[in-house]
C-alpha cells in the first residue's frame, strides 16, 4: 500500500459473536472473519482477492463498503475516511462505490423489468422517470453490449451472461468510481467468463474504474488484475503484481492454489507437480495458533505453530507472511517446489492447441465472422 | 504433499479389444407444457476398459441428461429415450442398458455402475448415518450381510480418506464437510465393485484445494481397481487432467471426440476450437480472451442444422440445411484413437466437407 493509492485499507478486522443459549444468548466466541487485512489499490487498477470459500473475501467488502460495520481498522476511498463517515455522509457516499454480485438469479429482482433494474439506483436519488432516465438507462445496456430493444424484459428472459451484464449496467448508471466484483464469474460458463472479463476490462479502459475483484481460484482473475491478494482463514499471505506473483509465488498456501488450477493440456497437467493440500479450511472461530496455515502447510515446523509470521516486504510491493521463505533450512524445500510449479505452467503457455489450419474465416457469414476475437 | 498424479496419459493408446460400453444413436427429449426439449440428438460413443471418458460441454449441452438416461435416471415422463442402445459388456455376457426392465436396472445401478453427482448433500439421506448408507448398497446388492458388511463400510471410508472411520461411521452427513461428503459418495459409488463409475461435475462446487484431492482420490482408486470412468465437467482444465479420450458436447450433440491429446492439442470442430481460446493461461501475454458471441441455442427446436452454425465464424450455407454427420479426421474410421468432428467445414484445408462421414 502506498499513499497514493485510491483506495486503503488498513488493519480491517471483522468479527462476528457466536452465540450460544435458549433464553439468555451468551457469546462465546468470535468467528473472526477478517483478521487485520491491509491493502491499497492505485486508481484505475484492479486487485484481485483469491482464496477459498469461507476464507472472508466477501466480508472484507462487505466491511469496506460499510454493509457491515468493521470491528477495527480503517478503510480510504479516495480523500475520504469511510470508516468515519455519518449515516447521511455514507448513504451519499456509497454512490460512488457499486457491488456486482456472483448469483445474478438472486440479485435482480424477478418482478421488475430490465429497465426499471437499472434505472433503480437513480430512481432511489430521487430522479424522476422519463425521457432523460430511459435515455441513460439504454446508454447503459448499449455500454455493456446488450441490446436495449430488450429492456422491457425480464431477468429470467436472459442468460446467465447476460443477467451479469444487466447486474453491471445497474452498477454502472450512478457514474461509480470503484466496484467491487463478488465473484461475478463463478457461476458462468467458460466462455461466458471470457465475454463478462472482457468487458469488464473494456469499461475499466473507457471510465477509469477501479475494482475490487474476487475470485475463488486464481486462472481468471490472471487476465483482469493488476495486482492479487491472497487470502487465508481472514489474513492476507501474500500480495504482489501479477507478473510478480506468477513468476514468483513465494508463500506455500499462493504454490498450492497456483498448483491446483487446472491447464488445459493434458500432457502436462497429468504430469505436473502439486501441491495437495490434507484436509480441510479449519473454523474461523478456533484458528490454527501461529501461522493460521500450520495446520495444512507441507512446510510447517514448531515455529509455525507457535507464532505469527509477520507480512514483510519482498521489494517491489510484493509481500509475504511465511516464516520460512529464506531461511536456511526449510527456505530450499519452498523454493524448490515454487520452481517445479512455475514451470509446470509456464510449459502450458507453450502449448496451446495448434493453428496450423487459417484462421481466417473465408465464408460468408458476416454477421458471425467477428466472433472470435 | 509434494507429488505427480500417475497417469498413463501420454503413452499411445495400445490395441484395445471391444469397448465395455457402447452407446449408439442415443436421443432423449422432454415433453413439457412450453414444447418438447430436444435435450439429446443421436449420439453414439464407445469406452474402453479402464479408460476415463471425460464429456465437457457448456450447460445445458446435454451431459448430464445423456449419461443418467443411461441409467434411467431421469424423470421419464417427461422425459423420453426416443431412439438408442447401449451396450454395457464384462465378459461375454452383454446387455442393452436401454431396453433392461426396472427390475433388472436395479441391478446395475449400484452395482455394475456407480455414480458421483454434484452435490452430495441432496444425493445422501440426511436421517441415514454415513456409515449405514455405505452399508445398506452392500446389503442391497448381497455383497456381503451383517458385520461383515458394516466391516466393509468401515474399510470403504477408511479407503476414501476418512480419518478415524470407525467413529465416522456413525456420523451423519450434515456432520461432514463437502469434501468429506464428496469422499462418502465416492465410497458408496464404488461399494460393489462396479466395472463402470459416472461421475457427474464431483468437484464443481468444491474449493480448488478441495477438487484436487477428490480428483486425485477418484483417480487413484480408478486405476487401483480397474474401474471405467465417464467423467461430466465444464471444466476443459480438471477433464484434461484425468481423460483418456474427450467428447465434447453442444446443442445436445457430440462435436468432436478423440483422444484427449488430440482435442485439446489439435481442436478441429470450430467449437472447440473456440472454447480452448477462452481459457485463461496464467502465463500468456494477450489480455483479451477469445469470446464466443451470442448465446447457446435454443433447445425447443428439433435439429435440422448443425446447432453451432448460427455462432459459428465459418458456417455456409450447407450449415443451415443440413446436419452434419460426424466426420473422422484421421481417415481412421475404426480404430479406438479415432478422431471425430460433426462440422461441414475442414478446418485443415480450408475447404468443404463432402466425404470421410463415419
Ligand atoms: N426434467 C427436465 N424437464 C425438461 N427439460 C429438461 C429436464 N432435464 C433437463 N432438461 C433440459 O435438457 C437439456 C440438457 O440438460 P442437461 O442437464 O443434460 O445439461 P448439462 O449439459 O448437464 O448442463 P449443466 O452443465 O448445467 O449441468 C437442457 O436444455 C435442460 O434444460
Ligand atoms: N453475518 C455473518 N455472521 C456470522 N458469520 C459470518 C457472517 N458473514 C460471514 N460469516 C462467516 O465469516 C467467514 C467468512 O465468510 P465470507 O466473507 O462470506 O467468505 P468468502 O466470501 O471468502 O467465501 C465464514 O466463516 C462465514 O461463515
Ligand atoms: S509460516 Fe510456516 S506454516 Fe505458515 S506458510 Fe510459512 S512455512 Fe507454512
Ligand atoms: S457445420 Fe458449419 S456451422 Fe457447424 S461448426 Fe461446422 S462450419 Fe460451423
Ligand atoms: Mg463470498
Ligand atoms: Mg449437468
Amino acid at each position: 500500500m502506498s499513499a497514493g493509492d485510491f483506495v486503503q485499507v488498513h488493519g480491517l478486522k471483522q468479527y462476528f459473536p457466536v452465540q450460544k443459549g435458549l433464553l439468555v444468548n451468551r457469546t462465546v466466541g468470535y468467528v473472526k472473519a477478517v483478521d487485520g487485512v491491509s491493502f491499497g489499490i492505485p486508481r484505475g487498477e484492479t486487485l484481485g482477492l483469491v482464496g477459498e470459500s469461507g476464507c472472508g473475501k466477501s466480508t472484507t467488502a462487505r466491511s469496506m463498503l460499510r454493509l457491515h460495520e468493521p470491528t477495527e481498522g480503517s478503510v480510504r476511498i479516495g480523500e475520504t475516511d469511510v470508516t468515519r463517515l455519518n449515516y447521511r455522509d455514507l448513504r451519499s457516499f456509497r454512490s460512488r462505490m457499486q457491488m456486482i454480485f456472483q448469483d445474478s438469479y438472486s440479485s435482480l429482482n424477478p418482478r421488475h423489468t430490465v429497465e426499471y433494474i437499472v434505472a433503480e439506483p437513480l430512481l432511489i436519488r430521487g430522479e424522476r422517470p422519463g425521457a432523460n432516465l430511459q435515455n441513460r438507462v439504454q446508454e447503459m445496456l448499449q455500454l455493456v453490449g446488450m441490446n436495449p430493444d430488450h429492456m422491457k424484459r425480464f431477468p429470467h428472459e436472459f442468460s446467465g451472461g447476460q443477467r451479469q451484464r444487466i447486474g453491471i449496467a445497474r452498477a454502472l448508471v450512478l457514474n461509480p468510481e470503484l466496484i467491487v466484483c463478488d465473484e461475478p464469474i463463478s457461476a458462468l460458463d467458460v466462455a461466458i467468463q471470457a465475454q463478462v472479463v472482457n468487458l469488464l476490462s473494456r469499461l475499466q479502459d473507457e471510465l477509469g474504474l477501479t475494482y475490487l475483484f474476487i475470485a475463488h481460484d486464481l486462472s481468471m482473475v490472471r487476465h483482469i488484475s493488476h495486482r492479487i491478494a491472497v487470502m487465508y482463514l481472514g489474513k492476507i499471505m501474500e500480495i504482489a503484481s501479477y507478473d510478480e506473483l506468477f513468476e514468483q509465488p513465494l508463500h506455500p498456501y499462493t504454490q498450492s492454489l497456483m498448483s491446483a488450477v487446472p491447464i488445459t493440456d493434458p500432457a502436462i497437467e497429468k504430469s505436473r507437480a502439486r501441491i495437495i493440500l490434507e484436509g480441510d479450511l479449519p473454523s474461523p472461530v478456533q484458528p490454527p495458533t501461529g501461522c493460521v496455515f500450520s495446520s495444512r502447510c507441507p512446510f510447517a515446523t514448531d515455529l509455525c505453530r507457535n507464532s505469527e509470521p509477520k507480512p514483510r516486504d519482498v521489494g517491489t510491493g510484493h509481500s509475504v507472511a511465511c516464516h520460512h521463505i529464506d531461511d536456511r533450512v526449510v527456505g530450499p524445500r519452498i523454493t524448490a517446489s515454487r520452481e517445479q510449479i512455475v514451470n509446470g505452467l509456464k510449459d502450458a503457455a507453450h502449448h496451446g492447441p495448434d493453428r496450423s489450419f487459417t484462421y481466417e474465416p473465408t465464408q460468408s457469414n458476416s454477421s458471425a465472422r467477428s466472433s472470435f476475437s | 504433499m509434494m507429488r505427480r498424479r500417475k497417469t498413463q496419459g501420454h503413452t499411445p493408446h495400445p490395441p484395445r479389444s471391444e469397448p465395455i460400453l457402447s452407446v449408439k444413436d442415443l436421443s432423449v427429449r422432454f415433453n413439457t407444457v412450453d414444447g418438447v426439449v430436444h435435450a439429446v440428438n443421436s449420439i453414439s460413443f464407445d469406452l474402453y476398459r479402464g479408460e476415463t471418458l471425460g464429456v465437457v460441454g457448456e450447460s445445458g449441452s446435454g451431459k448430464s441428461v445423456s449419461m443418467l438416461s443411461l441409467l434411467r435416471l431421469i424423470p421419464e415422463p417427461p422425459g423420453e429415450i426416443t431412439s438408442g442402445s447401449a451396450i454395457l459388456r464384462s465378459g461375454d455376457e452383454s446387455v442393452d442398458l436401454i431396453s433392461l426392465s426396472w427390475k433388472q436396472m436395479n441391478r446395475v445401478r449400484g452395482r455394475r455402475v456407480g455414480f458421483v453427482f454434484q452435490d452430495p448433500l441432496s444425493s445422501l439421506n440426511p436421517l441415514i448415518s454415513v456409515g449405514k448408507q455405505i452399508r445398506e448398497i452392500i446389503e442391497r446388492h448381497n455383497i456381503a450381510r451383517g458385520s461383515a458388511a458394516k466391516r466393509r463400510s468401515v474399510d470403504l471410508l477408511k479407503q476414501v480418506g476418512i480419518s478415524d472411520a470407525d467413529n465416522r461411521y456413525h456420523s451423519y452427513p450434515h456432520e461432514f464437510s463437502g469434501g468429506m461428503r464428496q469422499r462418502v459418495m465416492i465410497a458408496i459409488a464404488i461399494a460393489c465393485n462396479p466395472e463402470l463409475v459416472i461421475a457427474d461435475e464431483p468437484t464443481t462446487a468444491l474449493d480448488v484445494t478441495i477438487q484436487a484431492q477428490i480428483i486425485d482420490l477418484l483417480m487413484k482408486l480408478k486405476r487401483e481397481m480397474g474401474i471405467s470412468v465417464i467423467w461430466i465437467s465444464h471444466d476443459l482444465g480438471v477433464v484434461a487432467g484425468i481423460a483418456d479420450r474427450v467428447m465434447v458436447m453442444y446443442g445436445g450433440t457430440a462435436v468432436e471426440t478423440g483422444t484427449a491429446e488430440t482435442v485439446y492439442r489439435h481442436p478441429r470442430h470450430p467449437y472447440t476450437v473456440g472454447l480452448l481460446g477462452a481459457i485463461p493461461k496464467l502465463h500468456q501475454d494477450n489480455k483479451r480472451l477469445v469470446n464466443i458471441k451470442g448465446t447457446p441455442p435454443s433447445v425447443y427446436s428439433a435439429l435440422r442444422q448443425c446447432p453451432f452454425a448460427p455462432r459459428c465464424p465459418w458456417s455456409f450455407d450447407l450449415c443451415t440445411q443440413q446436419r452434419p454427420p460426424l466426420f473422422a479426421l484421421d481417415g481412421n474410421a475404426v480404430s479406438d484413437s479415432r478422431h471425430t468432428s460433426a462440422c461441414w467445414y475442414d478446418l485443415e484445408h480450408n475447404t468443404r466437407r463432402t466425404e470421410g462421414a463415419v
